[in-house]
Parts: C-alpha cells; sequence; structure tokens
C-alpha cells in the first residue's frame, strides 16, 4: 500500500500586500479580509526559478523525513511554468537535487487540479511498476506571467513549491478518486502572450456549479456523509469562492480551511501547503481535497488517516 | 418571464447576504452602490440564471446594474 508518507513546502518570503495597493486594486479593507481573504501575494526572487523553488520544497521535506535522494525512483513535477519548454522541468529538478540516474522523471501540465491529478498519476505510475519512493512536486510561479496592473490576477496569485514523499510508509492514503473537464471553457484562464487572463465570472460559476456536485459523487462513491469529512481542502482560488461552495454544500465552517490570506492563491501548490499542516492533526481521519481551475479542470479525492502511524 | 422586484430581494437575501436590509435597497440605483459588491453580484446572477432559468451572457453584465436593470432584462428575456 502506498500513500502520503509527508510534504515539504516552499513560500518565497517576498510579499506584495493588497493593502499597499488597494486604491489602484479599487478595493476596501472589508473587501480584501472578507471576500477575496487574500491580504498579501508571495513573490520568489527574481533570480529563482521554477526548479529553484522545487528544490526549496523538497529540502523542507528532507528536514521532516531525512528522507535520501538515493531511495527517490520517480519524480513528477506539476507546473505551466517551467524554466524551460525544453527540457522538461523535472529533468533539471533531478539534477540539481542529484537523484539517482535510474530515477522517473517527468512534467504534468496542469493547473489549480494539478496535484490531486498528480497524486493519481504517480501512486498509479509506481503501483505499476513496483516502486516504493516518489516524490510528487508542484510549482507553478504565476509572477512570471502575472499582468501587475490586472488587478482579478494580481491581487490573488502568488508563488510557492511543494514536495509530497510517496511511499510504502503512508500516513494518509487515497480512497476513490473524480475528475472532469470543460473543455469548451478553456479560454476563461488563459495566457496567451506571455501574459495571464482570467474571466473571475466564469471561474467562479464554474467552481459554484461543478465543486458542489462532485463532492456529492466522491463521497457516495465511499458511502461517507458530508458531516463525516473532518477536513475539506479546497483549491484557494479566493475566499468568497471556497465560502460559497461551503454555503452551497451546507458543510460547517470548521469543516472548511481558508489559509491563503498571507501567500495567495498559489495553484497546484495551494491543496497541498494546507494539507501539510492538516496531516499533523490526528483528528482528521477523512480529508477530501479538490483543485479546480485551467482547462476548466477538477480532481477530487478523499484521503483517509492511516491509524498506526503518527507524525 | 414576469419577474418583479420583491423576487430579485427575495433572491439577494437568501442567496446573497442574509444581513442585507432589502427593503432599504433603491430599486433604480447600482446594486454596488448598496452593500453589494462585484463578487456578490457573481452570485446574485448565478442565482438568477439556475433559478429563473434565464442565461445571462458576460456581454450583459455591465448593462445589469439596478434591481430595475435586472426585473427588465429577465422580464423580456
Amino acid at each position: 500500500m502506498i500513500g502520503i508518507e509527508a510534504i515539504g513546502s516552499y513560500i518565497p518570503e517576498g510579499r506584495i500586500s493588497n493593502y499597499e495597493r488597494k486604491e489602484q486594486l479599487g478595493f476596501d479593507d472589508t473587501f480584501i479580509e472578507r471576500k477575496i481573504g487574500i491580504q498579501q501575494v508571495a513573490i520568489k526572487a527574481q533570480d529563482e526559478d521554477t526548479s529553484d523553488l522545487c528544490v526549496k520544497a523538497y529540502e523542507c521535506l528532507v528536514e521532516k523525513t531525512g528522507c535520501s535522494v538515493e531511495d527517490i525512483q520517480a519524480l513528477i513535477v506539476i507546473t505551466q511554468n517551467p524554466d524551460t519548454n525544453i527540457p522538461h522541468t523535472s529533468a533539471i529538478v533531478h539534477g540539481k537535487l542529484g537523484l539517482p540516474e535510474r530515477c522517473a522523471c517527468f512534467d504534468v501540465s496542469l493547473g489549480c487540479s494539478g496535484f490531486v491529478y498528480g497524486l493519481s498519476v504517480l501512486q498509479s505510475f509506481m503501483q505499476a511498476n513496483g516502486l516504493q519512493h516518489g516524490v510528487l512536486f508542484t510549482a507553478d510561479p504565476y509572477s512570471k506571467i502575472i499582468n501587475p496592473n490586472d488587478k482579478s490576477t494580481a491581487s490573488l496569485f502568488g508563488d510557492a513549491a511543494t514536495a509530497t514523499l510517496v511511499s510504502n510508509k503512508p500516513h494518509y492514503t487515497t480512497q476513490k478518486f473524480t475528475f472532469g473537464t470543460i473543455g469548451q471553457s478553456h479560454r476563461e484562464l488563459i495566457c496567451t502572450d506571455g501574459i495571464l487572463e482570467m474571466n473571475g465570472r466564469a471561474i467562479f460559476n464554474f467552481a459554484a456549479k461543478f465543486v458542489p456536485p462532485d463532492m456529492e459523487v466522491l463521497l457516495a462513491s465511499e458511502e461517507l456523509a458530508l458531516a463525516e469529512v473532518d477536513k475539506f481542502i479546497f483549491h484557494q482560488g479566493s475566499k468568497y469562492i471556497i465560502d460559497t461552495i461551503a454555503k452551497r454544500l451546507k458543510i460547517a465552517p470548521e469543516q472548511v480551511v481558508f489559509d491563503a490570506a498571507d501567500y495567495g492563491n498559489v495553484v497546484s501548490s495551494s491543496i497541498p501547503v494546507i494539507l501539510e499542516k492538516e496531516m499533523t492533526d490526528a483528528e482528521n481521519s477523512h480529508i477530501v481535497i479538490c483543485g479546480f481551475g485551467v482547462g476548466l479542470s477538477w480532481a477530487s479525492a478523499l484521503l483517509k488517516r492511516n491509524k498506526r502511524t503518527n507524525l | 418571464m414576469t419577474v418583479t422586484a420583491a423576487q430579485i430581494k427575495e433572491i439577494i437575501v437568501n442567496d446573497v447576504d442574509p444581513q442585507i436590509d432589502v427593503e432599504s435597497l433603491k430599486e433604480d440605483l447600482p446594486l454596488t452602490g448598496q452593500g453589494i459588491d462585484s463578487l456578490d453580484m457573481y452570485t446574485l446572477f448565478l442565482s438568477i440564471e439556475e433559478g429563473l432559468g434565464v442565461a445571462i451572457p458576460d456581454e450583459d453584465v455591465e448593462k445589469l446594474n439596478t434591481i430595475d436593470d435586472i426585473v427588465k432584462y429577465v422580464s423580456l428575456g
């Protein structure tokens, strides 16, 4: 049985405050705090590239687990903002970490649903090939593609990276996964000519319409009620989107996590940054993770705590 | 379809903001100046689409600022 053993994360120290540019954005404090919920966004240093963020997240993972590079047999990087188009960023990370030659590496191009997809892909790849240790990286620094004058994106997106150790000593194992795509709406969140553009209303509608029924499908397949889930970790698009999903599902506020006030919407890293903290709480027997965004794509999974292990 | 200002106000208090004093909302003034922000408008339009079965394309949203605008739009739709 393989699953999530540990998660390491890296959120760069740099910050851009939404309070300091609220006049430019046309926001007031109430809107920042109660609606978008994001007070500042994390920003990487100019000389840090996507692979560097992955390396920092891996260093955090090593501090927690003591895992050795010699043990890593597979590595996936989830990104749509790679160091370069060629080669794949996972190969660059492999080189920077000094991983063994017989380590499989590939990138997966997905946005906010990427962590959940990546977990399924890596676990399946490991099971199919009899591997015991793999690392799933998420690193999608949108600061590379943000127009600082576009309030709908500049006020929301931050930079971060995570490294998730998937192994045969899991603290959480995945149960059911669900996936979906609304490809006809792919232009609603798109990067053309190096600049990100987002139709905020379309993304809001997508999340509000598709995520709640997907939660019902996911939990019904496991015969679990909404109230039996200890934590729902939704992609941190904005506080408003999460509040809307929670309201539509009629779930208790304490079941839902919003954590992005200090660093922003960090795309595929938003779920593992929170999961890293929540998996230390032994009370969290069942955790649902759900990513949604670019594509438009979504992916959800139910995680179950392995009661024989403690973090 | 006929819709009334009272129905729109009911959607506002039920789906957008239960704290809002809908009776004080001026039907001929922009909602965004009366305690409803741009994100609340997303919810309002989605609730109208789902509840009343009326599609509101993005290009029409800019024209729908007041309760009166919305009543007229939905009734014509």
